[in-house]
């Protein structure tokens, strides 16, 4: 299930990975800021973290009955939200948002630790 | 007469911050007073002073119970089910009954995100009304 899970995120468009920006030594983009034509990553304090940890963790919490469709749905009022309160352009901030979510799905698989609170969530994501 | 101008400037300028600062001073103690007063044996202080409407019982115990619900299920919680309660309830929480804009309703919807997640991490938030209140205010 998790690798169906992962498959069907990866086959949405969300191994973007290489082409996302990488901030600079020095000059770490704050969140909502969007470098290139990319989003930067989520801050901490960004309420946008929580809601994917929460869904995140709704999908685990689904198993064999998680409803792909509703979650990428979700995921991506997600980023629509987070592109309208950073006042970003919204492809890039869902694109972020479906990136990260992936990430933090596949780096949860090896360590589900991950998911059992906002902090270690946010330090799995690399949140400032 | 250079170097006067130049002492005189540095001079001026702690004096109009000094007046500032006091002035800001005396506002925040006389504003803070009442919670320094009732709060002098506890170890952490709020430094949000005293909470607006929105703090009050009447509008954050549904607030409570609807998250106490949610948190409660676990990674089962239905998110959808639990936003559309939150929405439901701001008009006659925040705006006498007439619907809130957008921007507030994300706002809420952040905040109640925000408390899911931390009582992951920090179940006991959700022990009492008391526990959650203070998790999201600081003591009272």
């Amino acid at each position: 299930m998790r690798i169906v899970v992962a498959a069907v995120l990866a086959a949405t468009g969300l191994m973007v990975g290489a082409a996302v920006a990488e901030p600079q030594h020095g000059t770490a983009p704050k969140a909502g800021r969007v470098v290139g034509d990319k989003a930067a990553p989520l801050d901490r304090a960004d309420p946008h973290v929580a809601q994917l940890f929460n869904l995140l963790r709704q999908a685990r919490g689904q198993g064999d009955k998680l409803d792909m469709a509703k979650l990428q749905a979700a995921l991506k009022d997600v980023g629509r939200a987070h592109a309208i309160e950073y006042e970003i352009d919204q492809a890039a901030s869902e694109e972020m948002i479906m990136q990260t979510a992936h990430n933090a799905w596949m780096a949860a698989q090896g360590h589900p630790e991950n998911l059992n609170s906002l902090d270690a969530f946010n330090k799995s994501i690399g949140a400032k | 007469m250079n170097r006067y101008i130049l002492l005189a400037i540095p001079a001026l300028a702690l004096s109009v911050a000094g007046v500032a600062h006091v002035t800001n001073a005396d506002a925040q103690s006389a504003h803070l007073a009442p919670q320094a007063d009732k709060q002098a044996g506890d170890k952490t202080a709020s430094l949000q002073g005293p909470q607006g409407a929105f703090a009050d019982k009447s509008v954050m115990m549904p607030f409570y119970q609807i998250l106490l619900e949610a948190h409660n299920q676990g990674e089962k919680a239905d998110l959808a089910a639990m936003e559309a309660k939150v929405k439901a309830m701001l008009p006659a929480a925040f705006n006498g009954g007439k619907p809130v804009g957008k921007a507030m309703e994300d706002h809420v919807l952040g905040v109640a995100h925000q408390a899911l997640a931390l009582g992951v991490g920090n179940p006991k938030m959700f022990a009492s009304y008391e526990a959650f209140m203070t998790t999201m205010m600081g003591p009272q």
